[in-house]
């Protein structure tokens, strides 16, 4: 388990919409993103502490790209100890308690179907790139309570765009960490038909809002919250944004994703946050922000809407939940 | 003293509810934690009063360390607990009227219409209600027979809470397989005839 230590880097407070991304810096990670290789898993590149100081130059030169405007951080607190990670157990303390279960290291990602550049991928060769922006997104999650979230990472596009995903591949799926043999607590009952598995269609994978998360308040992710890699799609309910991620997979298929396999009926393969769309058992016109006593209305595409409509037009919302 | 000794069972979850409150606070969500907890003990003590009736019909006995307690003493703790329950599930609803609906009553009235887990929630909570109400020796001895059929809908409203959890778990249904076995077994005694 990775453990923090309380050092003077953090992220920034009172941000700014002036605080985007400098152009320079952009550039500089496009040319990372072009010169970088994709080594396969030896397991012998970076230490834990080449990776820990690696981390800490990048956080401290992240710039936030996205804010919430006029919307308070939910605490640290508030989102390393209330979550949803079946993983590490069904309650919302539980994955916080069971935290030290969630070994990170050393963590592989393997990359397969319609790709390029498939293999099985160390971390520190996929992170090692990437340089970190914070981005301070809504979370909603399907059981209508929300938080707003600074989380620390990379787009999503930028990682896919290097294995070379064919023209063919019109999904990506993933799937979160399960050992059989070494099962997670929240894993020795198949609540889930394990592993987790989630997908997006290509062109919301390749939207500029998705985004692979490797810390929040500018610290290395806790377990509890997906370490190491984890997705986080804004505009879709919670259980989306998978964690823990150790597969991803380029497929012309829509993939099967945990909760529609569970109840196709509840949970469709979107899922995108829809005010006017509830849930078969109850609404979702309405949501608790935690720090907040009374419910507030929940918004369209959870508050996306004006970046990702386009990616639905034409299509019935209310079919394609 | 059997008496007073249900007043304490009654009151010990909002005790024990106020000092962890105190000790670990509320987490990220109190609201949440304060519905689901007055929830809980509504139901955990509605299956205690449902299982007093079983109880004494078939164990004359028991030993409370060097105290003999005659079972049949125990029976007040049927009204006791079940009126404990009452409150516990009036606080319940007071919370989801005040916070999850603001006070708004077109929303509890859109939310019964529309969600079968606050339907049979409200039900359960308005045959709780008129059991409270007519549970007064006055109102038994005013309702003569009606009093029993009255408050035999106790199985219906323990049922309707029961199928309120339910109809609220996303996936993991494991606490709910508990709660819902001890009900059948409880409701089972009342059909199966008593050993001695």
């Amino acid at each position: 388990m990775m453990k923090f230590r309380s050092t003077a880097w953090r992220s920034t407070p009172g941000l700014k919409e002036s605080d985007v991304t400098a152009e320079s810096d952009y550039l500089n990670r496009r040319r990372f993103l072009m010169s970088a290789s994709a080594l396969p898993l030896l397991g012998l590149t970076g230490g834990v502490n080449a990776g820990d100081s690696e981390f800490q130059a990048k956080a401290a030169n992240a710039k936030t790209t996205h804010t919430v405007a006029d919307e308070k951080l939910n605490s640290f607190e508030d989102i390393t100890q209330y979550n949803n990670f079946y993983e590490l157990g069904t309650g919302k303390t539980d994955p916080y308690k069971n935290a030290g279960a969630l070994v990170t290291e050393p963590w592989s990602i393997t990359v397969e179907g319609l790709c390029g550049k498939p293999g099985k991928y160390a971390l520190e060769d996929i992170l090692k790139p990437h340089g970190y922006e914070e981005r301070i997104y809504r979370l909603r999650c399907v059981e209508a309570w929300s938080m707003v979230i600074p989380w620390l990472g990379f787009s999503l596009a930028d990682l896919l765009a290097r294995f070379e995903p064919s023209s063919d591949a019109k999904f990506v799926a993933f799937e979160t960490l399960y050992d059989p043999k070494n099962p997670l607590p929240g894993q020795k009952r198949s609540v889930i038909d394990w592993p987790y598995r989630e997908g997006l269609r290509m062109d919301e994978a390749m939207h500029p809002l998705s985004f692979m998360a490797v810390g929040l308040y500018g610290k290395p992710l806790p377990n509890q919250n997906g370490a190491p890699l984890r997705l986080v799609v804004p505009w879709k309910y919670g259980f989306k944004s998978i964690k823990s991620i150790v597969k991803i997979k380029f497929v012309e298929k829509m993939p099967s994703t945990s909760w529609n396999m569970m109840q196709a009926s509840e949970y469709g393969f979107y899922s995108n946050v829809n005010p006017n769309v509830n849930h078969p058992r109850w609404s979702q016109a309405r949501e608790r922000r935690l720090g907040e006593l009374f419910k507030r209305p929940t918004l369209m595409f959870n508050g996306y809407e004006k970046e990702v409509a386009g990616l639905y037009k034409g299509m019935d919302l209310k079919r394609y939940f | 003293m059997i008496r007073a000794s249900g007043h304490v069972l009654g009151l010990l979850p909002a005790v024990y509810l106020v000092a962890s409150a105190i000790i670990f606070g509320l987490g990220a969500n109190p609201i949440e934690w304060l519905t689901r907890n007055t929830g809980k003990w509504a139901l955990i003590l509605l299956l205690a009063s449902l299982a007093i009736t079983p109880v004494v019909k078939r164990v004359a006995k028991i030993r409370l360390g060097p105290w003999p307690v005659n079972c049949k003493k125990l029976m007040p703790w049927r009204r006791l607990l079940g009126l404990y329950a009452f409150v516990y599930a009036l606080a319940h609803f007071c919370i989801y009227l005040v916070f999850d609906l603001s006070f708004d009553f077109s929303f509890l009235w859109a939310d019964i219409k529309d969600r079968p887990y606050i339907t049979v929630g409200f039900l359960a909570f308005i045959i709780l209600l008129s059991l409270a109400l007519t549970s007064s020796n006055y109102s038994r001895k005013k309702l003569g027979r009606h009093w029993v059929t009255l408050h035999k809908s106790v199985y219906v409203a323990d049922f309707l809470v029961l199928l309120h959890f339910f109809w609220l778990i996303k996936a993991d249904f494991y606490r709910f397989w508990w709660y819902a076995a001890v009900y059948v077994v409880l409701m089972g005694l009342r059909y199966l005839p008593p050993k001695r």
